[in-house]
This record gives structure tokens, C-alpha cells and sequence, in this order.
């Protein structure tokens, strides 16, 4: 280390070293930024340690055997996930499909699903929204004004005691 | 149906807190049973976690897997961290120790915090290195950046990996988070430290470089 560099060291940090350092940020940002869906990952594994979830698989994709590759299932219309305590079956309708207006472009969808046992705690995870309902005796559940984007379903059957089940995520 | 956003009933007045103290709030609260607290924690902190990991030179997925570790082991050790101010440097420390075992089970070079200092050559032949630079990478940045970039790439590792890190803290939190990377006390905070130091010294011997 120079002379200099000594006394530059020992000296207070000043605006001048706050301006380099976030240029320093600003680069490493954009060089190498957090890679897309890195925290959506992160707070997914979190969920599951915290939940002791179990992973319901994806069973079915649309009517008419229309699938996805393995990775994208978008858009999704019609949704099964089985494990061995129960089924969900979702299907996602725009309510303004077809009309091209403001309102749909930046539009919600709402998600109509069943599950095989009645009185399940059905909770919708988008993004960082979560939306709770409760499915009726029959098992039918209605989730209205849900964000596009990609969601995850957590459900907890009714009594104590009972891991819950989570779904792997979908584009919705 | 209820719509629960995580970040709702965040206290606002609060003038501009550091990353450690919006960290410490949202910790304790989570551990005070507000669990969707710990998603604005990983948000908040997952892009210091990840320049600590690529800093010492783990490639993309191994970072990813790291940085996801030290999650997982925060929430399981939540309740072992008696100061919440002291989550994020617990959080470095938890990803560079990981990261050294890491590397030490693939058999590659463990970068350590004690190698010799070397000479750090004059920029411009650092940059004729082909080695050492991604001309498709270095594109991407403005003209200032660039040259940011070759003064930086001509520090020292150990000053690479602190100033990488130290750059996405809060200036009161520099000190603390320069000791979770290893590095000695005074490396940076309250005063401007060596690396710091060497950074200005080379670029205020730039005519080219101005600092806007």
C-alpha cells in the first residue's frame, strides 16, 4: 500500500465513497443480478420446511389433452393435483375473455375448484397475495379478482393435526 | 376470502431505517408469529446473500444452492439468534461458510481471506487478459461502469468480495458486515479502509474517469 493509500484509508468515508460504492452496486447489478423467481423459490422452500407440507402432483392439464412442455403450463385453463389424501381440480376463467378493453388487458381471473373433501381451507398464493376460502360441503370453492402470474394452491384438510398440502406452481 | 398482503401494516414512519434495521423489524416479528414476514426478510436480503456468494466465486447454480441453504438454516435456527440486529451478518457468515464447504467438497481452489495481497497491475493490462473479462458481459454497461470495472477487477480478490458485499448495505452497517465476511476490523467503516483506498487512489489516477 502507497503512502496515499494509507492516509485515504484512514480517513472518514465521504459522499464521494458513497457515490463509488453505488456505482460498484449498480454494476455488480446489473453484471450479475439475482436470478428471476430466485426469492419465489427461496420462499417456497421456506414454506414447505415451515409447513411439513406434502407436494401434491400435477395430474392433468386442460381438457383435450392439451399439454404443456414439462416447465410452462401457460396459459392454464383447467388444472388437476392429486396426493394420496385428496384431489383439487381448478379451471381459471377471465371474466371479460374475449373482449379486448382496457379492463381485460390488465384484468383479473377467477378460479373455480373443487376438491374431494368438503370443508378444506383452500389458500391461493400469488406472487405475494394470498387468498383464502373455504370449500363448501360439496367440495366447491370460488376465488374471484385473483392476479395473473404464477400461483401456488396450499391446502389444509379439515381437523387438527393434518400436514397440509401444497401444489407446485402454475401460470394463472 | 380474505386478501393478505405481507407488507401491510408496515410501519412507514420510520425515516429511511438501514437494511439491518428493517431486517432486525421484520425477523422479530416473524418470530413473534407473523410468519409471512420472513418472505420481505428473503427479499430484502436475498441480493446481499447472493453478490456475498458469486464474491467468492461459486458459479450460478452452487450460489443458488447456498444462498438457499442459509435460508432454510435461519428458520431452522430462528430462535438461536439472540440479537435480531445480527441477522444479516449471521446470514453472510451462514452463506460464506457454506460456501467454503462447498468448494472444499468439490475439490476446486477455497479462496481464503489471508492470501498475500498481490501487486495489483495497471488496469489496462488487467482488461488485455482475455481470461479475466466477458467482453459480451462488460457491454451491458455504460461507458462509467466499465471503467469501474477494470479498476475493480484489478483489486485484490478479498477487496473484490468486500466491496461487492459492502456495496448493497447501508453505510452504519458496513463495520458489522465487513467482520461477518472475515474481514479485520477497520477494513471498511467508520473510516474508508484499504480496499476502499485502493479503489479511489486508482481511480482519481484515472484522467478518463469522472465520478458522475
Amino acid at each position: 500500500m502507497t503512502p496515499d493509500e494509507s492516509t485515504l484509508a484512514s480517513e472518514p468515508l465521504d459522499a464521494l465513497d458513497e457515490q463509488l460504492l453505488l456505482t460498484v452496486r449498480n454494476m455488480h447489478a446489473r453484471l450479475d443480478p439475482v436470478p428471476s423467481g430466485l426469492t419465489e423459490r427461496i420462499k417456497f422452500e421456506l414454506t414447505l420446511a415451515a409447513l411439513h407440507a406434502e407436494i401434491a402432483e400435477l395430474q392433468q392439464l386442460s381438457p383435450a389433452g392439451v399439454r404443456g412442455d414439462e416447465t410452462t403450463y401457460a396459459p392454464t385453463q383447467s388444472v388437476t393435483f392429486t396426493t394420496s389424501r385428496l384431489s383439487l381440480m381448478v379451471t381459471v376463467t377471465a371474466p371479460s375473455d374475449g373482449l379486448l378493453d382496457e379492463s381485460a388487458a390488465q384484468g383479473t381471473i377467477t378460479v373455480d375448484g373443487w376438491v374431494t373433501v368438503a370443508g378444506t381451507v383452500v389458500e391461493l398464493r400469488v406472487g405475494d397475495l394470498s387468498l383464502t376460502v373455504t370449500a363448501d360441503e360439496h367440495g366447491r370453492f370460488v376465488l374471484e379478482g385473483v392476479p395473473h402470474g404464477p400461483g401456488r394452491f396450499v391446502l389444509r384438510p379439515p381437523g387438527d393435526g393434518e400436514r397440509p398440502i401444497i401444489t407446485p406452481s402454475v401460470e394463472l | 376470502m380474505s386478501i393478505d398482503s405481507p407488507t401491510a401494516g408496515m410501519p412507514s414512519a420510520d425515516a429511511a431505517p438501514t437494511l439491518t434495521r428493517r431486517a432486525a423489524q421484520a425477523f422479530t416479528a416473524y418470530r413473534a408469529g407473523e410468519r409471512d414476514r420472513m418472505g420481505e426478510l428473503v427479499d430484502l436480503l436475498t441480493p446481499v446473500l447472493w453478490h456475498t456468494a458469486r464474491g467468492q466465486r461459486l458459479d450460478q447454480s452452487t450460489a443458488e444452492d447456498v444462498v438457499q441453504t442459509a435460508w432454510i438454516r435461519l428458520v431452522e435456527h430462528a430462535d438461536a439468534i439472540q440479537d435480531p440486529q445480527a441477522v444479516l451478518g449471521w446470514l453472510v457468515t451462514t452463506v460464506r461458510r457454506e460456501a467454503w464447504r462447498v468448494l472444499r467438497q468439490s475439490g476446486r481452489a477455497v479462496p481464503t481471506d489471508d492470501l498475500p495481497e498481490e501487486p495489483a497491475g495497471p488496469p489496462a493490462a488487467r482488461s488485455a487478459d482475455a481470461g479475466t473479462v466477458d467482453p459480451a458481459l462488460v457491454a451491458v454497461l455504460h461507458e462509467g461502469q466499465q471503467q469501474l470495472w477494470h479498476h475493480v477487477k484489478a483489486l485484490p480478490q478479498r477487496c473484490q468480495a468486500l466491496l461487492r458485499v459492502i456495496a448493497f448495505v447501508d453505510r452504519p452497517d458496513y463495520a458489522a458486515l465487513s467482520e461477518a465476511l472475515g474481514m479485520p476490523v477497520g477494513s471498511i467503516g467508520p473510516t474508508r479502509g484499504r480496499c476502499l483506498a485502493k479503489l479511489r487512489a486508482a481511480l482519481l489516477a484515472d484522467p478518463t474517469w469522472s465520478p458522475s
